[in-house]
């Protein structure tokens, strides 16, 4: 464990956490666009900018993304003050410039004060933050079916040369963490539409009703978890059926031998 | 053959020097990328087809040697002939006959193909005589310009290798670093962070697998010291890698050279398949227990990859984007093992430090910057090319007494130092001495050292644009205030080109590069706006001469300026055939007139005319 | 002690008190019932004869909920004994719902995490809700003795 102060109050970590996460759990709101508990931290959109000094450090102060800052004994950290808020703002206000129609972005931005952006707002820029969520889920879990392509402003997510990936499983956690909801997907009935690629949805094998799993999906991960095929198989609701059924045919038993 | 101990590394020296000795003349062909393009390659070929038909004594093709380059690469193709250093430039392949006819032969020098000097018109004869070289101090460029870099054997020739043979059996890896750290060698890359504590800290932290890097993935626009000496030496690089890997306990290196220098690929290559064939990479270097390779990897010329942590992934094959280095990577860099990350100028030093001691090398320079430095001496200098200068060094000796002065003898503006991150320096810092904590001090920086010199038809306003365009199209893209900040700050500043800016444009770029320096994940962002905050620091006026009056002063921003023709047009129509836009109009012999509306301000009359007829307002 | 949930289905009454208190507990927003974690399925056991049944997640030791997972997201709270499921590390997959052999595992349709029973933080409300005492939260010892015989216990784990 470590101690640490954050905005004046003195608090217990253990070693090796992030700053944010410490924050977080002091109930002290701060934005993370790019962060998600699931995949390591990045550090690309850089609201979670904190300050943080020393007692030792003579005044110096410095900033850092608490995304990636592990705790250290004896730090001083500043959420809010008034050059981090800067910061942020200056942050959500090029954001807003870029992705001006992101309802994310401008509920995040009106949070700080920021209508509408003071810079060159470009209105046909979509809601992709490039916070790089996407790709990074898609790399973590063993997929590899998307990356950014490009660079600078013209970096995009996609697929190796816009065509359908021989490694997109169709899993939709791409869109799912998507913090702008800039990537979607369509699903009808049994079947789904992602990243140009169709997929057939596995229905549940008693009702009939979607899984919402793709058989790749199903074959991929009970692989990678090692979990055996057949459990994905039904949905919930008739599994609950079976449970039932189980437990009555119990009691008639408990009831004979009673 | 196969080299085991320091008697047959002596012996093959002894060789080479022997062969050596029986010519009476050698002929150096500068073959580096420079002269190449001039020619240099039919030059050496002439030589060969004429050799073959003339039989002279104490001469023979073997002494015809493609050097690497000599750094004065603007008057290629660069011949000289040893042992006098009779200095000849702009070498065409019909007078290859004259040469070995009348020098190579007799010894008489052929005063025409000499070099001019540009500040007083005399004939140079030998090449140390030459401004450009004599005010230099050439320690990492010693070979360039003397040694074929594709033979291991003339880089042992000349010392090569002895300090590698030095350390690995008169040194203990820990004395190794001492020595290294006791000589204030600091990295050359731009940190100009200690190399002696670097590699000290990579050799503490404890780990099975240990690498060293080599950086050689130069961006910056019109550098090219990494590419002379990779092309040029590049045994220098290796045998300061093996040195570096001896004294971390590093068993696997990699040199990352981008795709654009072919020629350094090719050299480096060689380089380390020779070294592997006689022994000294691979297994049981020199006969001891220490085993080393390195590999080449190749980059594919994104700016960023010279970043450290984006260069490791690189290497690794991931997308070259840089990661926060609050972890920092010679703890946890390629392949999350410790890594020692140095440039290639860097490595070029460590051989001439072992050999030489620690004491040799920390007197040049100054005390906290040792050494010299290589800086890549471009713009509107008489003399531009490759300059080996130590330490310490004012601004105005580099520029007037290397450089040969300003072009035309216009007055000087601007030196912009350390690339597209770095700033620009204004004529009242000339005498700053040139080391990493002054440059940093005033604004700009040493980065891997580019130096461009500007004059008084440089807008600076202009300047910063240009630099702020490239690093927006170089910006990886992965975090917000470098990708849309300086998105942002670009736009304002295009629009103080245009005339449209205001004053409060100027303060809003001032508290947006705030926010970009701060708030950037790494050192490109964090140093992207230097050039456009030096020049508002230094040429504040420039800017508001945009703003408040719509001029640009040095005539370079197209939409504040108009051209003219003058009365002294003689109707040549010189003007009126490059001029795409048709806005050129006049009768034979007459004068000619511009069509405002339809010009663009693209200077291209301004440039063919031979009378000073065109006028730039 | 380590607590355990007892359920007796024939006390069962299925006036759903279970239900919304679970509901209430887990509010999904703020101020509205989440999806409960607990239900009650009311069976026809023969032309006279309705069963119910609460069904709630068994906090199997081998949790396949869990297995299936690949972000981690289902970790077991030490100190309760609940298999949690952390919204936070969550990419809603929907393998977690599918894995479960039990179905006590599926998705809130408001906040489209999926939702499963967390045991309060080991003080189950549903029980103190229960006013027939067909779900108690009793000491491992005691659930074991008022356990039904073995050779049912059989057909169970077979299942």
């Amino acid at each position: 464990m470590v101690t640490l102060t954050i905005n004046g109050k003195q608090i217990k970590a253990p070693a090796g956490e992030m700053l944010l996460e410490t924050i977080r759990r002091q109930d002290i709101e701060i934005p993370a666009l790019c962060h998600h508990a699931a995949v390591e931290p990045f550090g690309a959109c850089r609201l979670c900018t904190v300050e943080i000094t020393r007692q030792s450090w003579d005044g110096w102060k410095n900033y850092v993304t608490s995304c990636l800052f592990p705790v250290e004994e004896g730090l001083i950290v500043q959420t809010h003050s008034s050059e981090v808020t800067r910061i942020r703002c200056t942050i959500l206000d090029l954001l807003l410039a870029s992705s001006p129609n992101s309802r994310v972005i401008q509920d995040l931005a009106s949070e700080y004060g920021i209508l509408a952006s003071s810079y060159v707002v470009d209105a046909a820029g979509d809601d992709c933050i490039l916070c790089g969520l996407c790709t990074r889920v898609c790399s973590e879990l063993g997929m590899n079916a998307i990356a950014t392509v490009e660079r600078g402003r013209l970096k995009k997510v996609d697929t190796p040369f816009s065509e359908p990936s021989a490694s997109c499983i169709g899993c939709t956690i791409c869109a799912q963490v998507c913090p702008t909801g800039h990537i979607r997907f369509e699903e009808r009935g049994l079947k789904r539409k992602i990243w140009y690629k169709e997929f057939k949805l596995i229905a549940c094998s008693e009702c009939g009703r979607s899984l919402k799993l793709t058989p790749e999906m199903k074959q991929y991960f009970s692989e990678r978890q090692q979990l055996p095929e057949d459990y994905l198989e039904q949905c919930a609701d008739c599994k609950q059926k079976q449970t039932v059924d189980r437990f009555n045919r119990i009691i008639d038993r408990s009831e004979e031998v009673i | 053959m196969c080299i085991k101990n320091s008697r047959q590394l002596k012996q093959v020296q002894r060789d080479f020097l022997t062969r050596d000795k029986q010519f009476t003349r050698k002929a150096l062909i500068c073959c580096g990328t420079g002269c190449l393009a001039n020619g240099a390659q039919a030059i050496v070929d002439e030589f060969r087809i004429v050799m073959k038909k003339k039989r002279i004594t104490g001469f023979s093709f073997e002494a015809v040697r493609s050097t690497g380059c000599h750094g004065f690469c603007e008057q290629g193709p660069l011949v000289i002939i040893e042992p006098e250093g009779i200095f000849y430039t702009k070498v065409k392949t019909s007078q290859v006959t004259d040469i070995i006819d009348t020098t190579i032969r007799k010894g008489v020098v052929i005063e025409r193909l000499l070099f001019t000097n540009p500040v007083d018109g005399q004939k140079i004869t030998h090449y140390p005589e030459v401004d450009f070289f004599t005010h230099q101090q050439r320690i990492v460029l010693r070979n360039l310009g003397k040694i074929a870099p594709h033979d291991i054997k003339e880089y042992i020739g000349n010392g090569g290798y002895a300090a590698l043979d030095k350390a690995l059996r008169r040194m203990q890896p820990q004395e190794v670093i001492d020595e290294i750290s006791r000589s204030g060698l600091r990295g050359r890359g731009g940190g100009g962070f200690s190399t002696g504590r670097k590699w000290q800290t990579c050799a503490d932290v404890e780990s099975e697998m240990r690498y060293v890097v080599c950086n050689g993935d130069e961006g910056d626009p019109g550098a090219f010291m990494d590419r002379s000496i990779m092309e040029g030496d590049p045994h220098a690089v290796l045998e300061g890698m093996i040195i570096a890997a001896y004294a971390v306990g590093a068993n696997q290196g990699y040199i990352y050279v981008r795709e654009e220098y072919p020629l350094a690929v090719i050299h480096v290559q060689k380089a380390i398949e020779d070294c592997r064939e006689i022994g000294l990479l691979g297994k049981n270097i020199f006969g001891t227990e220490f085993s080393f390779d390195i590999r080449i990897a190749r980059g594919a010329g994104a700016f960023v990859c010279g970043e450290s942590s984006a260069l490791m992934k690189s290497v690794a094959g991931e997308v070259g984007e840089p990661r926060a280095k609050y972890i920092r990577s010679v703890v946890k860099g390629l392949y999350d093992q410790p890594t020692v990350l140095n440039n290639v100028e860097t490595y070029a030093n460590v051989p001439i430090i072992i050999d030489k001691g620690a004491n040799w090398y920390c007197k040049i320079g100054t005390p906290k910057s040792a050494g010299t430095k290589v800086f890549s001496l471009v713009g509107k200098v008489r003399n531009t090319g490759l300059i080996e200068v130590p330490m310490g060094i004012t601004l105005r000796r580099i520029i007037f007494d290397v450089g040969g002065g300003i072009i035309d003898d216009r007055p000087f503006k601007a030196v912009q130092t350390g690339g597209p991150s770095g700033g620009c320096l204004p004529d009242s810092m000339l005498d700053l001495p040139v080391d990493f904590d002054t440059l940093t001090a005033n604004g700009s920086m040493m980065g891997s050292g580019g130096m461009i010199v500007m004059d008084d038809l440089t807008c600076m306003v202009d300047v910063a644009r240009y630099f702020l365009e490239f690093l927006v199209k170089e910006s990886c893209g992965k975090c917000v205030p470098c990708r849309e900040g300086l998105y942002q700050l670009h736009g304002l500043v295009q629009k103080v080109c245009a005339g449209q800016g205001s004053e409060q444009d100027l303060d809003r770029m001032e508290q947006l590069s705030e926010v970009i320096v701060r708030g950037s994940l790494c050192g490109l962002g964090q140093s992207g706006p230097n050039p456009l905050l030096s020049t508002l620091k230094y040429f504040r006026e420039e800017y508001l001469e945009h703003i408040l009056h719509r001029r640009c002063p040095a005539g370079v921003c197209r939409d504040l300026i108009i051209y003219t023709i003058n009365e002294k047009c003689t109707g040549c129509g010189a003007c009126v055939k490059p001029c795409a836009d048709v806005a050129i109009t006049g009768e034979k012999k007459k004068l000619h007139v511009i069509d405002q509306d339809k010009c663009t301000q693209c200077g291209a009359c301004m440039a063919v005319c031979n009378f000073d007829a065109v006028e730039v307002h | 002690m380590e607590n355990r949930f007892h359920v007796r289905p024939e006390l069962c009454i299925a006036c759903k008190s279970c239900e919304l208190a679970c509901a209430f507990t887990h509010s999904s927003l703020q101020g509205q019932p989440g999806k409960s974690r607990i239900n009650i399925k009311v069976i026809k056991a023969d032309e006279s004869r309705l069963i119910n049944t609460p069904l709630i997640c068994l906090q199997c030791d081998e949790a396949a909920c869990a297995t299936i997972c690949p972000t981690n997201a289902l970790q077991w709270n030490l100190e309760t004994g609940a298999l949690v499921h952390h919204d936070l590390r969550c990419v809603r997959c929907h393998l977690c719902v599918a894995a479960c052999p039990f179905g006590n595992i599926y998705f809130d349709p408001v906040t489209d995490y999926p939702v499963k029973c967390d045991l309060c933080d080991g003080d189950p409300m549903c029980v103190k809700f229960c006013p027939s005492g067909a779900i108690t939260w009793l000491p491992l010892t005691e659930a074991e003795v008022n356990r039904i015989q073995p050779e049912i216990n059989e057909e169970a784990d077979t299942d």
